[in-house]
């Protein structure tokens, strides 16, 4: 039997990596598009069940036509059931009326969806429960046993909270697999000798502090075994790539250099680039200008210029000259590191005639 | 740096002018024009140079200016110390031209030329001229300058030459913060302008999304209000319904009734026993085949007017026999060989050739030995006609001989002739003798041709031309065209021939004609009156026979077919009767009543009409009977018994009531539809919030870097400027107080140009808003500042030309005790024509 186990959706939510209206209207589609995919991905694959635990939407109050477009997606495929958790961004589906068939919501007590010799547990958390639900889940020894969550995971014993997962609690529970949610990354670990845990991470990436791969997990139970599989599914990845750029003064070779540095990415992706390193204060570094020309090949770009000043007090200790003295009056303030190297620029650049705005 | 002497070899009014300069105060007295300002021209031309003269020169340049009067060299030497060495400048000028100038700068000590790569002022000096005359050189005329002086005092001070871009800088820095901080349009308000509005966009869309939440739990409310009131009308209405199914169930049993009762009528009236439909089928086919046998029994038109036409027929044909036929086939046969052997007999060609000859011969035929001798006439003809022909070529050849002959005589006559005459001219008598032969000869000649003339022509008539004529006009007697004689005697003799074997065939003709006509005629008439009775065509015999034997046959053929035809009626009419009285009997099996006087088609419709009554009275009763039945079913009357029964008006109310909360429910939706459109606004709105909140932070740190970076540099342009400034000050304060202490009074040096500002009454005011004195007095006392200041080590020889002229003599006196103090450090040169303004 095969089942998905995906999170996170944060369908119809804001995006944080500045995107333009356009492009953040499009993003939100393609977030709901992708669930679509994977529903039609369910389909070929024979998958008895969707898992998503948790966070489907991305605030208390849900945007109908999001939640009409979500329905919608799971009405289109009846063979398949989705079994959703809510998280902590969002309420359960479960106040919603008109509900498809197929759509399996939990409640705040244990419930349990049974497919063939496979179980599956899930329950939302709330104040109340979230204390007793670790000792009132029982589960059946000789079924394959799937557990859905949503929270951060605690490897030790503490306080029960509502969105957090004590993982010591849930070990030597039959549970071969829990199903977590709360965590945009993929990652997987040990729960007990039995089973383990995994947080599927997001489906797509909405900020730039969600980087790299993308997608949900695949699980393929035969007999006893559950033998789960990460499927990269995002249409976009997002990217952060630093890059040195020391020693180069010529904007023209810093572009050179970040375009060298993005050559393997897809132009479908988003791409955050940070520069730093060291440079001199006559270097040209237009932060504005290369951020332009990488929109015209990514989906969506932004370059921070992190780089430092290369001044070395030293050499203009004996200047005898309103720069050397600037220099020095600079150096010697109690500005951050960042600020005197962003005066110094600015003010070099002011006494060269050149633009003095930063960008 | 000090002037020691100089040397003028030439120079304006001056020439071979030599002075040892005092190394501390020379003061240097002399009226007007005795070469004060000459000197301290030279001075600054030896350190200087002079520029070119142009064309463009507006006014007297030094160069010009300083031309030596009486000639000579123009130029001379300076010698000078300069941080404790001795030098000498030796310097000529050219009249026009710089470049044509000479100059050495010799190091007295060393006695090694210096080329200096500027000129020799900068280099001992170290400033261009202009600082020069704005500095140390310096009437009381001209207000001084320090600005030329800027970088030699930064340059001294703190080695600082930068500080000319900082005013440019500081103003970049203070446009770019504008832009940031400037209120209402720079991009921060803006920004937070548009902060305000995105957060009241997302307020409104948090709002609609509240207020949808609202519509949507009234919607829910008006449901649950409007739920019993649509249950009660439901139940209202199928209180309504039950009545009505009561009344429609008794409605149906009245029916089944009333069915009944017809049915029961009718057996009662009729019977209950009809044939079915197949059986009646076969009553119709019946009825349809007696009708078909009546027909058929029936004389019909057709039949008629064949009996009409075979009576016609009978009258014509009646009495003809087989035989007849044959009889008068063989007539016609006969009748046609008659007519062959007429027509054989008058051959029209040969009665047309026969006419032909006979009309050649008919009045003139001639005989045969006529023909025979006139053939032989011909045959002699010819012979005499051969030898005729052979003596006429001999005549021929005889006359061309002759011809011939009678020329040659007649040329040989004229030719004779013609020498007769010459000769006649040479020999008279020769020319006679010659003349008289050449006329023999012409008459020779003429008389040959003569004779051979005549011999071509043959005898008029030969004899066998009689002949031939007697021939010819006998063959054109007979209608021959003559061309060949023989020809014509050979046809003649055919023709005669053909004449006579015609002429007896036609007559064996005749008589063999007459015979067959009169058969023709007998056979003629035999048939015509055979064939006189029936109508037939206007043809040949033959072709009437085998019309009317084909006519024959035909009367034959419809004589039987009308026995047919009768054979045929007559059987119809039997089964026709049969039938009938079968249909009959079967039909009255089924009627109650009595009728026996009806017909068969009566009887037939009766019991089809009276099947038919029946069969719809028994399936109205049935499907009344199972329609109440099904009805029975479906209807739980019992309903009405447990039901709360309706008020009056009550369902007209609960409409009412239903129709409001409806009304409502569509107002909140379309409420609702809105909100949530605008609240679908939320996440996008958070982002462009987001973005802006980013944007305006950005902006909020450009600025400070902007502030932070134009007040550090401020901060350092005026420590740089203050760390100069400062000593400027003192210095000035020094030379002010030995002078005037009301010279120090509310004293700032503006550290941008060094300018002198006083305050007084709380304002502070330029040094040109005091008196002349003042002007002056501040004016020697800044010059000297800086000069101290500039030249900390060593300072150079100051040039006064009459600088004092507006002061009083207090003033006067007061500065030239102040120089002479000055002087201890600083080479003094004072030129003055006033007497009084000496020391």
């Amino acid at each position: 039997m095969k089942l998905i186990h995906c999170a996170d959706l944060h369908l119809a939510s804001a995006l944080d990596s500045r995107l333009s209206k356009e492009k953040a209207r499009l993003r939100r589609r393609e977030l709901l598009d992708t669930f679509e995919r994977l529903a039609e991905r369910a389909r070929e694959e024979n998958v008895a069940a969707v898992l998503i635990s948790g966070d489907i939407f991305d605030e208390e109050k849900i945007s109908v036509s999001a939640k009409n477009h979500f329905l919608k997606i799971v009405a289109l495929y009846p063979e398949v059931d989705f079994l959703c958790l809510s998280g902590n961004h969002d309420r359960s589906l479960s106040e919603e009326g008109n509900l498809p068939e197929n759509l399996k919501t939990f409640e705040d007590q244990w419930t349990k969806y049974s497919y063939g010799e496979v179980d599956i547990y899930g329950i939302e958390q709330t104040n109340e429960n979230c204390a007793l639900l670790y000792d009132s889940l029982f589960t059946d020894n000789s079924k394959v046993n799937l557990v859905m969550l949503h929270g951060q995971t605690i490897d030790s014993r503490s306080e029960p909270a509502v969105d957090t997962v004590i993982l010591p609690m849930l070990k030597n529970k039959n549970i071969d697999y829990l199903a977590l949610g709360h965590i945009h990354s993929y990652k997987q670990g040990r729960l007990d000798e039995r089973g383990v845990y995994c947080y599927s991470g997001c489906l797509e990436g909405r900020g730039y502090d969600e980087t790299g791969k993308k997608g949900f997990v695949m699980l393929d139970i035969s007999g006893n075994t559950v033998r789960s599989t990460f499927v990269p599914f995002a249409k976009r990845m997002i990217h952060n790539i630093t890059v040195d750029v020391s020693g180069l003064e010529d904007g023209f070779d810093v572009e050179k250099k970040v375009l060298a540095h993005l050559a393997l990415l897809e132009n479908d992706d988003l791409v955050r680039v940070e520069l730093t390193g060291s440079v001199g204060s006559k270097a040209q570094i237009y932060p504005e200008d290369l951020e332009k020309k990488l929109k015209e090949r990514f989906f969506h770009a932004r370059v921070k210029n992190n780089t430092t000043l290369k001044i070395d007090p030293e050499e203009y200790r004996e200047e005898m000259s309103l720069k050397g003295a600037f220099i020095r009056k600079v150096l010697a303030s109690d500005l951050s590191e960042e600020d005197q190297a962003r005066v110094i620029r600015q003010g070099l650049r002011a006494l060269s005639g050149e633009e003095v705005e930063e960008h | 740096m000090k002037l020691i002497s100089c040397y003028i070899e030439s120079f304006g009014g001056l020439s071979g002018y030599k002075k040892q300069f005092n190394t501390e105060f020379d003061a240097f007295f002399q009226r007007n024009g005795t070469g004060k300002t000459t000197l301290s021209a030279f001075i600054l031309a030896m350190l200087y140079g002079m520029d070119s003269l142009r064309t463009t020169d507006k006014g007297l340049k030094d160069r010009a200016r300083y031309l030596p009067w009486g000639g000579g060299k123009y130029g001379g030497s300076l010698t000078l110390e300069s941080k404790g060495k001795l030098y000498r400048i030796e310097r000529t000028f050219d009249s026009k031209s710089e470049t044509k100038d000479a100059l050495t700068v010799y190091d007295l000590q060393s006695g090694e030329k210096i080329l200096p790569s500027s000129s020799p002022g900068e280099y001992f000096l170290g400033i261009p001229k202009e600082s020069f005359l704005a500095t140390a050189c310096f009437t009381g005329k001209e207000q001084g300058s320090i600005l030329g002086m800027m970088p030699r005092i930064s340059s001294y001070v703190e080695g600082i030459n930068d500080t000319d871009f900082y005013d440019k800088a500081l103003s970049a820095l203070l446009k770019a913060s504008k832009n940031y901080s400037k209120r209402n349009s720079g991009s921060i308000d803006k920004c937070k302008d548009e902060i305000k509005k995105c957060t009241a966009d997302k307020n409104r869309c948090i709002s609609a999304s509240a207020l949808a939440e609202d519509y949507q739990k009234k919607l829910a409310d008006n449901e649950k209000k409007q739920k019993p009131i649509a249950d009660r009308m439901v139940f209202l209405s199928k209180h309504a319904g039950l009545l009505e199914q009561k009344r429609q169930l008794e409605t149906h049993k009245e029916q089944v009734a009333e069915a009944k009762g017809r049915l029961d009528s009718f057996i009662e009236q009729h019977g209950a026993s009809f044939p079915s439909d197949e059986q009646i089928a076969r009553f119709d086919r019946k009825a349809l085949n007696i009708d078909a046998q009546r027909k058929q029994a029936e004389r019909s038109v057709e039949d008629e007017a064949l009996e009409n036409a075979l009576i016609e027929e009978q009258k014509l044909y009646g009495k003809l026999q087989e035989k007849q036929f044959e009889d008068v086939s063989n007539d016609a046969d006969a009748l046609r060989k008659v007519n062959a052997d007429l027509k054989r007999i008058s051959d029209p060609g040969k009665s047309a050739e026969y006419d032909a000859l006979h009309q050649r011969f008919a009045k003139d035929l001639p005989s045969e030995g006529e023909i025979h001798m006139l053939r032989s006439m011909e045959n002699g003809m010819k012979a005499k006609e051969i030898a005729e022909e052979q003596l006429s070529k001999e005549r021929e050849k005889r006359s061309t001989s002759m011809k011939k002959l009678g020329t040659g005589v007649l040329i040989a006559g004229v030719l004779l002739l013609l020498c007769a005459i010459v000769l006649f001219f040479v020999m008279t008598v020769l020319g006679v003798v010659a003349v008289a032969i050449a006329l023999v000869l012409l008459v020779i000649g003429a008389v040959v041709l003569n004779q051979a003339k005549g011999a071509t022509k043959a005898n008029a008539a030969p004899d066998y031309l009689k002949e031939q004529k007697m021939i010819e006009d006998r063959l054109l007697s007979l209608g021959y065209k003559v061309n060949d004689r023989s020809l014509f005697l050979s046809r003649l003799y055919d023709d005669r021939k053909r004449y006579l074997e015609l002429k007896e065939e036609l007559k064996k003709a005749s008589v063999e004609a007459d015979e067959l006509l009169k058969t023709q005629q007998e056979l003629v008439s035999k048939l015509d009156s055979f064939f006189a009775p029936y109508p037939l065509p206007s043809c040949e015999y033959e072709k009437k026979l085998t019309t009317l034997k084909s006519q024959y046959l035909q009367y034959l053929q419809n004589v039987k077919t009308v026995q047919n035809r009768s054979a045929e009626r007559t059987n119809a009419a039997k089964e026709a009767g049969r039938m009938q009285i079968e249909l009959r009997t079967a039909l009255l099996c089924y009627l109650k009543e009595q009728h026996e006087e009806a017909s068969e088609e009566v009887l037939l419709k009766t019991v089809k009409q009276y099947a038919k009554d029946f069969t719809e009275l028994s399936k109205e009763y049935i499907s009344r009977k199972a329609d109440l039945e099904k009805y029975e079913k479906s209807v739980d009357l019992s309903a009405i018994s447990e039901a709360e029964p309706p008020r009056e008006g009550e369902w007209e109310e609960l409409n009412s009531t239903l129709e409001e909360l409806k009304k409502s429910a569509a107002d909140d939706r379309l409420a609702l539809e809105n909100a949530l459109e605008i609240a679908e606004g939320l996440a996008e709105a958070e982002d462009e919030l987001l973005a802006l909140e980013e944007k305006l932070e950005q902006e909020c740190d450009r600025l400070r870097i902007l502030e932070l970076t134009s007040s550090l540099l401020e901060d350092t342009h005026n420590e740089l400027v203050n760390k100069y400034t400062e000593p400027v000050r003192s210095a000035y304060e020094e030379y002010a107080l030995q002078i005037d202490p009301a010279l120090c009074e509310g004293l700032k040096v503006m550290p941008s140009d060094m300018s002198l500002q006083f305050e007084r009454n709380g304002e502070l005011r330029k040094s040109d808003n005091f008196n002349s004195a003042f002007v002056v007095l501040s004016n020697v006392c800044m010059r000297l500042a800086i000069l101290k200041v500039a030249y900390p080590e060593e300072c150079p020889f100051l040039v006064l030309d009459d600088p004092f002229v507006y002061l009083d003599d207090e003033n006067c006196k007061k500065a030239l005790e102040a120089l002479k103090k000055l002087s201890s450090d600083t080479q003094i040169l004072y030129f003055t024509c006033h007497s009084g303004r000496t020391i």
